[in-house]
């Protein structure tokens, strides 16, 4: 009886001790990535750094696609860049105030200036790069408005031809109303833009998510118009129109 | 008995025409050279115009009624079809475009839950 209790002893110490030495071989890895520094003030400037160049890098990439996007207006591509630059400023300046630190209290405060006054990847990201997807819808559900007319000839030419136009006709006015309601989730979208800054974190979480159902909605809606379009067409073009 | 403004309604008349014969010939000529290529300005104005408007109302629904005008509703319908299909190409290329849009921004949500750390 005794044997056993003994042998039960040793296999709870042994089980503990391996939980120990894992709990003590993954603490050093939690560690470099937060928490860590104490009161070594060149490891926080090194930290917020390492912040700072990532959201630099986001900025950049986003320029990179703004600028590549032959969907937009000049104007357009012109807004955001112009505000991923005033954000790319703001954290070089940031930088240049930590890199200057000397006390561990005001490096800390950078470092939470960081996410305080910038909120990179929580706002400005995700307003910009839903405003590229706002911008693209726009300009897309205009260029539907301003060729409706032209639908509408295509369809009463065909019909003058003596063509059947009965489901073309069906199809665009489908298109007419999908491009309507595609137009007014675009409106309730451009007005939740101006809220979505850092001052109105996390209330800009909510906006996000509605700003992001709008935009869904008005895709689904311009992507339904486009196959209609895409229908009214390829019907006409076989029919001889 | 004639009146005193027949008289000068009839006289200069009478003495203008007789005046006039033989200062007529060169002007006459003038205004009728100047005439001749009015008209034909004109003319040729009308001509243009008149196609015009014919083409442009073949482009309208309802305007074949005879061989002629049938023909032009043929050229309006295969015209009408390729601004359709010019539409078409270009509206098909924005909203397949629209699909790296959104999923730029779908990538852009899924990092904004991301929370503050601290050294």
């Amino acid at each position: 009886m005794k044997r056993m209790i003994r042998l039960g002893l040793c296999g709870a110490a042994i089980a503990a001790a391996t939980l120990f030495a894992l709990f003590l071989s993954f603490r050093p890895a939690q560690a470099a990535s937060e928490g860590t520094c104490g009161n070594n003030l060149q490891c926080v400037i090194a930290f917020g750094n390492a912040r700072i160049q990532e959201r630099v890098t986001a900025l950049n990439t986003l320029i990179a696609r703004v600028q590549a996007n032959q969907y937009l207006t000049d104007s357009q591509r012109d807004a955001i860049q112009t505000d991923a630059r005033t954000n790319i400023n703001g954290l070089q300046t940031l930088k240049t105030k930590l890199d200057g630190e000397t006390n561990i209290a005001n490096a800390r405060t950078d470092v939470h200036n960081i996410y305080a006054q910038f909120r990179i990847f929580a706002v400005v990201l995700p307003r910009d790069y839903h405003e590229v997807w706002l911008d693209h819808m726009t300009n897309l559900h205009d260029q539907f408005v301003s060729g409706e007319p032209t639908i509408n000839q295509a369809i009463q030419a065909a019909a003058n031809k003596g063509i059947n136009v009965t489901q073309e006709q069906q199809q665009y006015n489908d298109l007419v109303a999908k491009v309507g309601d595609a137009g007014t989730q675009l409106t309730s979208a451009q007005g939740l833009i101006p809220s979505l800054i850092p001052a109105n974190f996390p209330g800009t979480n909510q906006t996000l998510a509605t700003l992001r159902g709008d935009l869904k909605q008005a895709h689904t809606d311009l992507a339904a118009a486009a196959k209609d379009l895409n229908d009214i067409t390829q019907e006409l073009k076989a029919a001889g129109a | 008995m004639k009146k005193a403004g027949d008289r000068l309604m009839t006289t200069p008349v009478q003495r203008v025409s007789m005046q006039m014969k033989p200062q007529r010939h060169p002007l006459f000529a003038s205004v009728v050279t100047v005439a001749a290529i009015g008209a034909m300005i004109l003319l040729g104005g009308c001509g243009n115009r008149s196609i015009q408007t014919t083409q442009n109302n073949a482009n309208q629904p309802g305007s074949s009624q005879t061989s002629h005008q049938g023909s032009s509703t043929s050229q309006s319908s295969s015209s009408a079809t390729q601004s359709l299909d010019n539409l078409n190409n270009s509206i098909n290329g924005s909203v397949n475009a629209m699909g790296n849009d959104q999923s730029n921004a779908n990538t852009s949500a899924s990092q904004s839950q991301e929370g503050e750390q601290q050294p």
